[in-house]
């Protein structure tokens, strides 16, 4: 299944793209999806945005579908799912 | 004492003489420094009818215990005084290499009161203070006034803190500037150096105080660097500046938009990557920090260097006047910063302006030009016109309530508490940043309190201050307060907003510097003292509790964006607040209670005399 990601402001600047495709396996969870994040974007990643051990991002990463975040890695994607990942950190 | 050279510098300009003025250690642990240490100093020497222009009013420049030890982003200090803009307390920082020299000269803070005869600037060196003759800098704008200034004193060491022609013209709310472009924005403390024929404060020197435990301290700063640099918001910020909150305060309806009236707008091109991408741009940092938010574009124009706009000035000119422009974003920053004055009372009277013209109270003939939203180009030419006291760039130049009033306008379309204006984020978007808003000393500030912090993450759990529903009001007067309090400090000690670090490492830091021992508890009640006497110097002044409030247009539900239909409830709020700091609600005043158990018996004792 496909699913698309939309990485929001400053993670497009990091990343170096604001949309992604990822080819995913019938039954994909978010975890699998943030393994492939990782497998193609790691690299990019200042250090502090990506947690290793944890296999996910820095915790004031947030993830939406539509209006409703997700937040657990076990749920379970769907194809032709959107997916957004603001970054919420206060400034300015 | 350790951590503190003991003394501050006294300056009668009126007389020209210069006095060094003690501090005991009881007063340094009380009022720690940079702007409670002004406020107390201030408290004292002002009285109920003081006009913020006359000679009388005191100037404070002060740095922190902080400033010029191992600990990070402590290069900051504080300009107080009785604001020119609100006749109530004024405080602006500004960090740099400025506080560090300042520290460096042998004070612990200046405090100037008179006026001089003829313009001069005051000049302090390893110990030595001089008031030096400025009538050839008098009508130089900022950057030359700095470069002219160390060339004259021949120190590539030398350090200068100037007002620029606003300040001399004493526009309301004209800057102090610092390192080129670092501003002491807010309050119009420029206006107060110019009413005092004061063109500039040179300092170098290196005088730092021994710290009481200098392993110690040294072991905790490194600890303290390891940590902001692990830190997510350090790192957006360093990698975009300030300027990176852009799309995110966009998203959550934080940015405010077109004069508070809307929360969508296509910001990302006035975003901090599209800075990064369009220009050559370097960081800058103050002394000592790891971060480097401050932005410089280089060869913006053929041999000319600028400074890159921060958030709050991106969004006031650009979000709040609908102006995508980036360009016309960044000459109105650097006009402002080369004549210095405030970025975010200009911009929020710029869209005032532009709110009056669609509605035909503001002119085309008054104005000179249409004045339509997004016109990125009629937003530089007002600022032009407000520097050059040009038009009707003379009433924009008087800040939002007083267009009100010479308008007669509705005050509740005025986006001002108590005076001074509207920061750049949106009381709908984070509902505990109505009482920050509403209830600082200063006036609506974004650096007091910021809840927007708490509700991204910015948990304090040793006060029990956590994230919540961003959207609700409930619970958030007393969180809010016990906030501020904590990040009331930030300004004493003087520590950069955006350090990240835990209480712990702040006291821990404090104590290896000056020998003490103090807690977390502590502390707290430290902030909440320094709030205290500034919130009880603005009812000395006159102010009541009808002044901690926000005006209708930031408050009124909008009908777009993730904050549609959804209004704080400011009365439960404050009521929480004012129960928490223990200040009465009908007179709006510190209880005698509460001013005793802040060891501030003599501000009782004034304002609530034995008959
Ligand atoms: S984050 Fe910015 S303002 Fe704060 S200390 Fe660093 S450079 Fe200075």
């Amino acid at each position: 299944m496909n699913v698309t990601v939309v990485f929001h402001g400053p993670l497009s600047g990091w990343l170096g793209v604001e949309r992604a495709s990822f080819k995913l396996c019938e039954g994909a969870l978010l975890t699998d999806l943030l393994t492939e994040i990782a497998g193609r974007f790691r690299q990019r990643m200042p250090g502090p945005l990506w947690k290793d051990k944890e296999n996910k991002f820095n915790d004031r990463v947030l993830a939406y579908t539509g209006r409703q975040q997700i937040k657990r890695p076990e749920t379970l994607l769907a194809d032709k799912q959107e997916i957004t990942f603001y970054l919420m950190v206060a400034g300015g | 004492m350790k951590g503190y050279h003991g003394k501050l510098l006294e300056v009668d300009l009126t007389n020209r003489t210069l006095r060094d003025l003690s501090l005991s250690e009881a007063f340094c642990r009380k009022y720690i420094g940079g702007a409670m240490m002004a406020a107390a100093l201030v408290y004292d020497r002002v009285s109920a009818d003081i006009d913020p222009l006359s000679p009388e009013n005191p100037l404070v420049m002060a740095p922190g215990p902080l400033t010029g030890s191992p600990a990070p982003m402590v290069s900051r200090y504080a300009v107080c005084g009785i604001s020119p803009l609100t006749g109530i307390w004024g405080e602006a920082t500004s960090g740099g290499v400025f506080p560090i020299r300042l520290k460096g000269a042998g004070w612990d803070g200046i405090i100037i009161t008179g006026k001089a005869d003829s313009p001069v600037y005051l000049s302090l060196a390893d110990g030595k203070a001089e008031i030096r003759d400025a009538a050839a800098l008098w009508g130089k704008n900022s950057y030359e006034t700095q470069r002219l200034i160390k060339e004259e004193l021949q120190g590539n060491k030398v350090s200068v803190s100037c007002i620029g022609r606003a300040g001399e013209q004493l526009i309301k709310y004209a800057s102090v500037m610092n390192d080129e472009g670092r501003a002491a924005g807010r309050c119009g403390m420029g206006a107060l150096m110019g009413s005092k024929n004061l063109k500039a404060v040179a300092a170098s020197g290196n005088r730092r105080p021994e710290p009481a435990d200098k392993k110690e301290i040294n072991k905790l700063a490194k600890q303290a660097v390891k940590d902001i640099n692990g830190d997510m918001n350090a790192v957006l910020i360093r990698e975009y500046g300030t300027l990176g909150y852009m799309d995110i305060g966009m998203v959550l309806g934080d940015t405010p938009t077109k004069y508070f009236t809307k929360s969508v707008f296509p910001s990302n091109e006035v975003s901090g990557q599209t800075l990064r991408q369009k220009y050559a741009v370097n960081n800058y940092a103050c002394r000592g920090c790891p971060i480097g938010c401050g932005r410089e574009l280089k060869n913006y124009k053929p041999d000319l260097d600028v400074d890159g706009p921060e958030y709050e000035t991106a969004a006031a000119f650009g979000p709040l006047c609908m102006n995508n422009d980036l360009d016309s974003i960044i000459e109105a920053n650097h006009l402002c910063n080369v004549h210095g004055i405030d970025t975010i009372s200009t911009g929020v009277s710029v869209a005032y302006a532009m709110y009056l013209f669609e509605k035909g109270v503001v002119t085309r003939d008054q104005v000179g030009f249409e004045l339509n939203w997004g016109d990125g180009k009629a937003v530089v030419k007002l600022v032009e016109m407000i520097i050059n006291q040009e038009g009707i760039g003379v009433l924009l130049s008087k800040g939002v309530r007083a267009m009100a009033e010479e308008l007669g306008r509705d005050k509740e379309e005025a986006a001002h508490t108590k005076g001074l204006e509207m920061p750049m984020h949106d009381v709908r978007a984070f509902h505990g940043q109505v009482v920050s808003h509403a209830t600082s000393p200063r006036g609506a500030c974004h650096c007091k309190g910021e809840y927007f912090g708490v509700e991204l993450g910015g948990a304090v759990e040793e006060y029990n201050i956590l994230p919540g529903d961003r959207l609700s009001s409930q619970g958030k007067g007393e969180s809010a307060a016990k906030f501020q309090s904590y990040k009331d400090l930030f300004n004493s000690l003087t520590l950069c907003n955006f350090a990240p670090l835990k209480v712990p490492q702040i006291c821990g830091l404090l104590n290896a510097q000056t020998g003490w021992n103090l807690g977390p508890e502590e502390l707290l009640e430290a902030g909440n003292r320094s709030i205290t006497i500034k919130h009880a110097l603005n009812n000395k002044l006159g102010l009541s509790r009808e002044q901690d409030t926000m005006p209708k247009i930031c408050l009124d539900a909008l009908d777009e964006g993730t904050t549609a239909g959804v209004e704080p409830d400011m009365d439960m709020m404050l009521k929480e607040y004012y129960q928490y700091r223990k200040w009465d609600w009908e007179s709006g005043k510190p209880t005698p209670e509460a001013l005793s158990e802040l060891g501030l018996d003599h501000i009782a004792e004034e304002m609530y005399p034995r008959t």
